[in-house]
This record gives C-alpha cells, structure tokens and sequence, in this order.
C-alpha cells in the first residue's frame, strides 16, 4: 500500500519545476510556530543526552577513585536515561531536518551551500556518539571488577562526550552563522568565504561554551526532578535514601553549572553586541528587553530553589544546627537582589502617573534599573549561593585537620590555583593601567576613572595570596571569609556604585567595570572551592547525613527547579533566534515570508509553555518506558 | 493517579501557567500587542520619521529624546537641531565648511563616523539604510524630517541626500518584479468573494459582473486596472487608498448648522480581514480578482 501511494505520489513530485517555492505551509498551518516547537523539542531533549553523559562519567570516575560502588551504581543509572532518551533526541533532529527542508527550501537551499561538508561530519560524529553511548552502557557489568576495566570503560566514556561536544560544536556553527554570519562580502551581501569561516564565525564559541554549561544544569536540574518524583513514589527507605542521594548529586550538578552560568551569558551577550550593535541593542533595549524580566524571574527561582534544597538538605544532617543562623541573612539578600534584578528602568506610564511619580523615572528606581545595580545584585545572588553551598559542605565537619598534615598534592595544587587566578587577574589590570582612554573616545584626563577598577582587581590579587597564605598556617576558614568579605566588598558595593559614576562620565568605559566585577567573582569561586577541597579532607564527622529524612517539599523544589530550567531554556531559545528578526540569515538573507514579524511576549510565551509541557510529558513517557525493563527484570529475579 | 504524581503534575502546570500569566501582563504594560496593530505611517513628513525613530529604525535604542526614553548608548537628542547649529562650527574648523544644521543631521544618519560626540564610541551607529536595519531613502528623509522639529521646523527641501545614493536606490528598487507569496486558486477565491464563512463575504459592498452590492467600488474589470500589490494593500489596508466617489464625509456641526465638510481619510471598508482571512484564502482571493479583466 506505502508503495502504491509512494509510486502515485511521485508523478506530480517529478514534474514539478525545478525552481520551487520559497516557503511552504505545515498542512497550512503556520510553518514558523511547527519549526520553533520541533527544533525547541530537539534542543531541549539534545541538552540531556549532552549534559547527562558528563556528569555521569564524573560520578563513574569518582566511584572508581574512592571505590564506592553507590557512585557506580547513580553513574550506571543515570546512563540507563540517556541511552532512553538518545533515540528520541535523534529521531527530532530528523523531523527538524526534514521540516526545515520542507518548509524553509529556500533557506536551507543557502545554508546547504555552505555548510554541506559539516553535514557529513555530522553524520559520522552521529554514528560515533550512538556506537559509543550503547557501548558505555552495555559493557558497563562486562568491563567492571578490575581498575583496568572500569578504566577502559571510562575511557569510552570519555570518546562519547568528545563525540557530544563535536556534535553540538557543529550544530552551533550553524546557528550563530545565522545571527553572525562570516566570509560575506561587504557590497552583495553574498558569501564568498570558505565553510571553516563560516563555522567559525563571532558568536560560535559564546555559544559553545554557553551550551555548554547550560547542558550540565538542564541535565542535573532534570535528573534531579526524576529522582524527586521517584523519592515521592518510594515504598521503602532503602529506595528514598537512593534517590534523596540522588536528588542531591542532580541539585548539586545543577548549581554547579549554574553559578558559572551568568558570566557564560554575559560574554555570549557582550558578543552578540560586538557581532552587531543593533541586534545587541534590539536584545537589551528594544523589543527583547522585556523577556529579560522574565529570564530574571526565572533565574531568581532557580538560585531561591536551589538554595531553599539546600537548607532543607541540612535538616538531615547532624551539625547542621551550628549554620543554620545563616540562612535568614542569606534570604534576605537573595530576595533583595532578586528585587533590584528584576526592577526595570522605566515602564509605559501615563501622563497622569507620570505626574504621581513626579517624572518618566521614580527617583530612587530608575538607578536601580541600570545595568549598575543589576550587575551587583547578580553577582550578590551568586556570592551568596555559593555561600550556602559551603555551608551545606560543612554542615557535618568538626575539628579540621592541621593543613601542614595534607599531602604534597594540596601544597601544589593551591598554590597554583592562586598563580593562576593572581596571572589572569593582574593581566586585566595591567591592561586598564594601560588603557588609552581615545580608543574610547574620552579625553586624556577620563583615564583617571580607569584606576579604581583596575586597582581593585590588585586588591583581589593581594585577598587570593593572603587567603592561601592563612590556609598554609592553618587557618583557612580566616583565608575563605576574609577571600569572601574581599570580593563582596569590591564586586558587589565598590564597583556597584562605580558604575553609576562611569555611567555618567564615560559610558564607553562601563562594559571593562562588568568584566572586572566577573574576573574578581570567580577568581573567589575558584580559590575558596579549592581551599575548601584541602580544608575539609579527613576532617572529623560530627555526625551522618540520614539520607532518606529528607522532608517531601524539598522534592518539590527540585520538580520547580527543573521545570524552571525547562522554561528558561525555551524562553532563550526564543530570544536567540528571535533576534534575527525578520531575517534567516542576518543581514544576509532576508525572511520574506508573512510569518517574518516578531510574535507578542504573550503568544511566545504560550508557545514556549506547550513546548515546555510536551518535553516534560515526552521525557516523562520516556523514562517510564526505561522503568517498564526494570521491573521486568525485577520480576524475573524475584520467580 | 497516585497523590504524590499528582501535585507534581499541579506544581508543573502551575509554574508554567505563571510563565504565561507573566507573558500577557507584560505585553499588556508593554504597549507591545498595541505597537503591532497600529496604524502604519508613511511618506515624508515627522510623524513617520518619529515612527520610524521609535519603531523599525531602532533609532531608539540608543538615543533617548529629552525625557522620553531611556537609552543612553548615544547622545540624548533634546534639542538636536539646535545642537546641530553648534556642532556645524565644529566641523568647520575641522576643514568641513558650509554645512547647514540639516546637512550636520543628513551626515549623522548617513555617514555617522564622520563626527563622533565625545564620550560615545566610534563604530557603534550602523548605517541605518543597509542590512540589517536596511530603512528606505523614504524612511531616512522622513527621519531627518523628525529630527528636524526638535528644536527646529520641518524643512523637507534642505534634506539633500548624497547622488549616489539616491542612485544607487533607485537602481535596487528597480530590480525584482513583484510575485506573490504563494499561487492563488480563482475557483477558491470566488468562494472566499461571495461565501467566505466566517467573514463578512465582499459582494455585500463589491459588485462583479451583475452580482453583489453598490456600495464600494464595481470590481469587474478589477484584474484589468489595477497591479496586485495595490490589490492586496486594498484588502488588509483599505483606508490606503480611497477610490473618488467612495470615501466618507464628516460633517461637523455646532448650534444645529453645518460647519464644516471634509473627506475622512478612512475607508468604509472595515480593516478587518488581515485577521478574519488566511494567508491561503487570501491569495485565493487575488488569483480571483486578477482573472476578472
């Protein structure tokens, strides 16, 4: 019968002309909308079975090191939901080719041009992350037993995620041609490069390093609701204190790859400016600045849920008690600098509130609305989850071992942590000190506002070596506070309040003041997590942490958790590719189809949510059908 | 379903229905749904350079006007045209002579590296008539026309924009004939003319060939007169071109009198089927309208 109707269908497909339509429709329905839901769909799916596998081969070499076998066993069982959902990924990446091919002949008639040798690659690295997953999988009990083998088995694992990364590397090159394309020709508009300049284009390793990290917060955010959902569904205790574990290593993956998150964002951004002051302008000020407030919204929940876990995570650990003060002072700031994050600039107000308001801007408001205020609070809400995270870490540490005791590795390892944090940091200074404000162009006596930041990041130099130097005299926990009062102190109130005045007296010197408050971040991240790492190795236990006595709506933090992320990465997802507007190509080839206008917040905003919910119902079927083989087996034990 | 599945399920359905509660209030305060149905300015003249400044041109997102706005990439713009008095001194001594307030605004728009205000960076403005914002020399005039009246009078004349350019345009404007989006079927479109179902059919208003009302113009020989784009900017814009004889006539009266009679520059024909009609019912209807010659 398929032959029949394919035979009858081919006729009319033959005789049509060789130069067909532009655009077609989805059995006429908006062709746009179908291609946003199934590339969304494939994306979301592609960023599990990419985030997924890192992690997993993470918990398999930590089991490996420590010998534990509970880390071999959640490595193992997180793969068993890769493995699941890596058909569905590739079977969405098929009907997304075939869409776009479908619908956009035109388009993809340009892009195959340019990019077609890639698709082969594609192709190859394609059969090569498949092979490799199910070889990783199924010779899981098979290479087990000795270290040989578990190495050899990590080893595969170690070529899927090198072929995962080729993979999403390739399919972003796509992507950021299409917002930044590279080899054009200035006059035409044609391309005239090769395919490795269009590959690597302005925006491709923003991109890259943006998925990225994404991936590992989607995939730990979303193994982290599986396991909430079957902690709730648990029977016995020995089952919820697996998956409480398990819920905590998917939290813990999760804000892991979220704090980092921000500063990715902010380069892709920054970038995306560099690529085109306009579509960067249209992103922050134009028609997308509005569903920034609803990323901030987002984003806000997700760092309030991943610390409220946290907290609650502590109520089952015996020591918890000593930290547990904290957490007030915690709540507060992250509210309020979720409230300065989310407080817009200006708002379409009427003549008569206006009036009320005594201007367009409320007169304490408005400053708290520039990019200033939300730069602090950011990196205020980062600070502080951190802060919550080292808590959590201690929560059942007693007396510390004296550090002179650690062995050699600790003596180097910190130390070169701190060069290397102290090198970059004093490179970014030097080159403010050095700073010709005309490349700027600001007169020679606005270099003066150069020095403050740059003498700042000396500062953090100096906060980094005294920090290591009080860990080597055993007093690391002085080191850790006095690394965080530092950087608080500099990020967060100093360089906060600066850019106001830079704002004021040199607007073009303001994106160095958002690279400085970055730099000084992470250069405290860094260090104190490696001090933290040596500070509490062989420490004494106060007492166990009783997995399992975890309350139950600390589960549901972890469902909002991965809802949230799910949300964000559609919202994104809709700004990225919104931004080229009416455009296929950016300022190449132009959308002349009539969906080419960009759709209401609220419309996207009901798109991205059905998008959201088919994901979680599909992801849902999907690990369901995975449970339908494990109680098979089950069964087939217990007769 | 088991308790526990179902508040997941409600926790789920409750955080995405927030994301879009979130969604409509935003486009609500936004302005934005608003924007998109608003009525299209065109020609030279400063309500479509202001449209255009706030709207298409993204002018906005860098420059604010007095108090209105809030983009502070670029030089706020109170005042331009008074400004620019002052700034054709500047470019003077710079070896630029002869430069009218006008021409300092056509060479900001046109050439913005030309002359950098201190404190904002060079390389930033893109040229606003090339890809991607790609404005016509319509736009642009009309644009500079905006600027013009802050702090200055409208002066259509003194924007003189450089030959090669004008000729350059003229050229591109030139090149590709009109096609529609897609193939229209004439059968279909008939049906969509007399009995469309779920929108009010054309022949109330529209007689062809003997059939329909008198009201709007005779469509007959429509197909014969008329190019398909003017065709389609009369469906989904009829209040574009009002045809003589068809427009409407406002009368104004106080104490009972007359005082006043001008034609209305709004159809009689209700803006509504860029809603009511689908991309294919539309086309449907050109193919049928175009075979009546």
């Amino acid at each position: 019968m398929l032959l029949i109707l394919l035979l009858g269908w081919a006729e009319p497909a033959l005789a049509q002309e060789l130069a067909g339509p532009d655009y077609r429709t989805f059995f006429g329905l908006d062709p746009r909308v179908v291609v946003w839901v199934v590339a969304q769909l494939h994306l979301m799916f592609g960023a599990f079975v990419l985030g997924v596998p890192l992690f997993a081969l993470i918990v398999e070499v930590v089991g490996v090191q420590t010998g534990e076998e509970r880390y071999d066993r959640l490595a193992k069982e997180f793969t068993k939901l890769l493995s699941a959902a890596f058909s569905t990924t590739a079977a969405l990446g098929g009907l997304l080719t075939f869409t776009l091919y479908g619908l956009y002949p035109k388009f993809m008639h340009v892009l195959t041009g340019i990019f077609h040798q890639t698709f082969y690659i594609y192709g190859l690295l394609f059969f090569a992350e498949a092979f490799s997953l199910y070889l990783y999988y199924y010779s899981w009990d098979r290479l087990s037993g000795t270290r040989g083998k578990k190495w050899a088995h990590v080893a595969i694992g170690v070529f899927l995620n090198l072929s995962g990364v080729a993979l999403m590397v390739i399919a972003n090159s796509w992507a950021t041609f299409m917002m930044s394309p590279s080899g054009i020709e200035a006059e035409t508009g044609r391309f005239i490069g090769t395919t490795w300049e269009a590959m690597h284009n302005l925006l491709w390793n923003p991109l890259n390093i943006h998925r990225f990290i994404a991936n590992i917060a989607f995939g730990g955010f979303v193994v982290g609701a599986y396991a909430a959902v079957k902690f709730l569904n648990a029977t016995t205790d020995e089952d919820r204190a697996h998956y409480d574990w398990m819920g905590y290593i998917g939290n813990f993956v999760g804000i892991v790859a979220i704090i980092p998150l921000p500063f990715a964002g902010y380069f892709l951004g920054r970038e995306i400016y560099s690529a085109s002051a306009v579509m960067g302008n249209n992103m922050m000020g134009g028609t997308f600045s509005w569903t920034f407030i609803i990323q901030a919204l987002l984003i806000g929940i997700l760092f309030i849920g991943a610390n409220y876990y946290l907290w609650t995570g502590m109520e089952r650990i015996a020591g918890a008690e000593r930290y547990l003060k904290y957490i007030k002072y915690i709540n507060v700031i992250l509210i309020v600098s979720f409230a300065v994050w989310l407080t817009p600039h200006n708002l379409p107000l009427s003549p008569e509130e206006q009036l009320m308001m005594g201007g367009q801007y409320h007169p304490v408001l408005k400053y708290l609305g520039l990019m200033s205020g939300k730069n602090a609070a950011v990196n205020f809400i980062i600070l502080s989850t951190f802060f919550s995270f080292l808590l959590y870490r201690r929560a059942n540490k007693g007396r510390l071992v004296p550090f002179a005791t650690h062995g050699g590795a600790a003596k180097v390892i910190l130390p070169l942590v701190a060069a290397g944090c102290g090198a970059f940091l004093y490179w970014y200074a030097s080159s403010l000190f050095r700073l010709d404000p005309a490349t700027l162009e600001l007169s020679a006596e606005r270099a003066s506002l150069f020095q403050l930041p740059a003498w700042l990041l000396v500062l953090q130099i100096g906060a980094v070596v005294a920090a290591v130097g009080l860990t080597f005299s055993n007093r690391g926990l002085w080191g850790q506070n006095l690394l965080f009062a530092v950087t608080t102190a500099s990020a967060v109130f100093v360089l906060g309040w600066y850019g106001y005045v830079v704002m004021e007296q040199a607007n073009s010197f303001l994106p160095h003041i958002a690279v400085v408050q970055v730099l000084i971040v992470i250069s405290c991240l860094i260090v104190n997590t490696a001090i933290d790492v040596f500070l509490f190795r062989g420490a004494e236990e106060i007492g166990g942490i009783d997995w399992g006595k975890i309350p139950a709506r600390s589960q549901y933090a972890l469902i909002t958790l991965c809802v949230s992320i799910v949300l964000l990465m559609g919202l994104m997802g809709y700004v990225r590719s919104g931004l080229r507007e009416d455009w296929h190509i950016y300022g190449m080839l132009r959308d002349t189809s009539p969906y080419a206008y960009t759709p209401t917040m609220a419309f996207m905003a009901k798109v991205v949510g059905a998008i959201v919910l088919l994901f979680l119902g599909l992801i849902t079927f999907v690990f369901w059908m995975t449970g339908l083989g494990e109680k098979a087996n089950a069964k087939g034990e217990a007769s | 379903m088991r308790r526990p599945l179902v508040n997941v399920v409600l926790v789920t359905l409750a955080l995405v229905g927030f994301f879009v509660y979130i969604g409509t209030v935003l486009t609500d305060i936004s302005g934005e749904a608003s924007n998109q149905a608003g009525a299209v300015v065109e020609g030279v003249n400063p309500e479509a350079g202001e449209a255009v400044f706030w709207g298409r041109g993204k002018c906005s997102t860098c420059h604010s006007v007095g108090s209105q706005g809030s983009a502070v990439r670029g030089p706020n713009l109170r005042d331009l045209f008074t400004t620019a008095g002052e700034r054709t001194k500047e470019r003077a001594a710079q070896g630029k002579t002869g430069m009218t307030p006008t021409d300092y605004l056509v060479e900001s728009v046109i050439d913005p590296s030309a002359h950098i205000v201190q404190g904002f960076p060079d390389g930033v403005m893109p040229i606003v008539y090339k890809p991607p914002i790609g404005l016509s020399l319509e736009d642009v005039r009309a644009t500079i026309g905006y600027l013009q009246t802050l702090g200055g009078e409208f002066d259509p004349g003194a924007i003189k924009l450089p030959a090669g350019l004008v000729a350059t345009a003229a050229k591109a404007e030139a090149g590709e004939p009109w096609k529609p989006y897609m193939e229209g079927d004439p059968e279909m479109g008939r049906e969509v003319f007399f009995n469309p179902g779920g929108a009010p059919p054309c022949s109330i208003c529209h007689i062809v060939k003997g059939e329909g009302g008198v009201i709007g113009p005779d469509l007959s020989t429509i197909g014969g007169m008329q190019t398909p784009q003017y065709i389609i900017e009369s469906i989904l814009n009829p209040s574009a071109v009002i045809v003589a004889g068809y427009g409407q006539s406002r009368i104004e009266t106080k104490d009972g009198q007359t005082k006043e009679e001008s034609p209305a520059p709004v159809s009689l024909m209700p803006p509504i089927y860029a809603e009511l009609l689908t991309v294919r019912q539309l086309h449907d209807l050109l193919a049928y309208l175009m075979s009546l010659k």
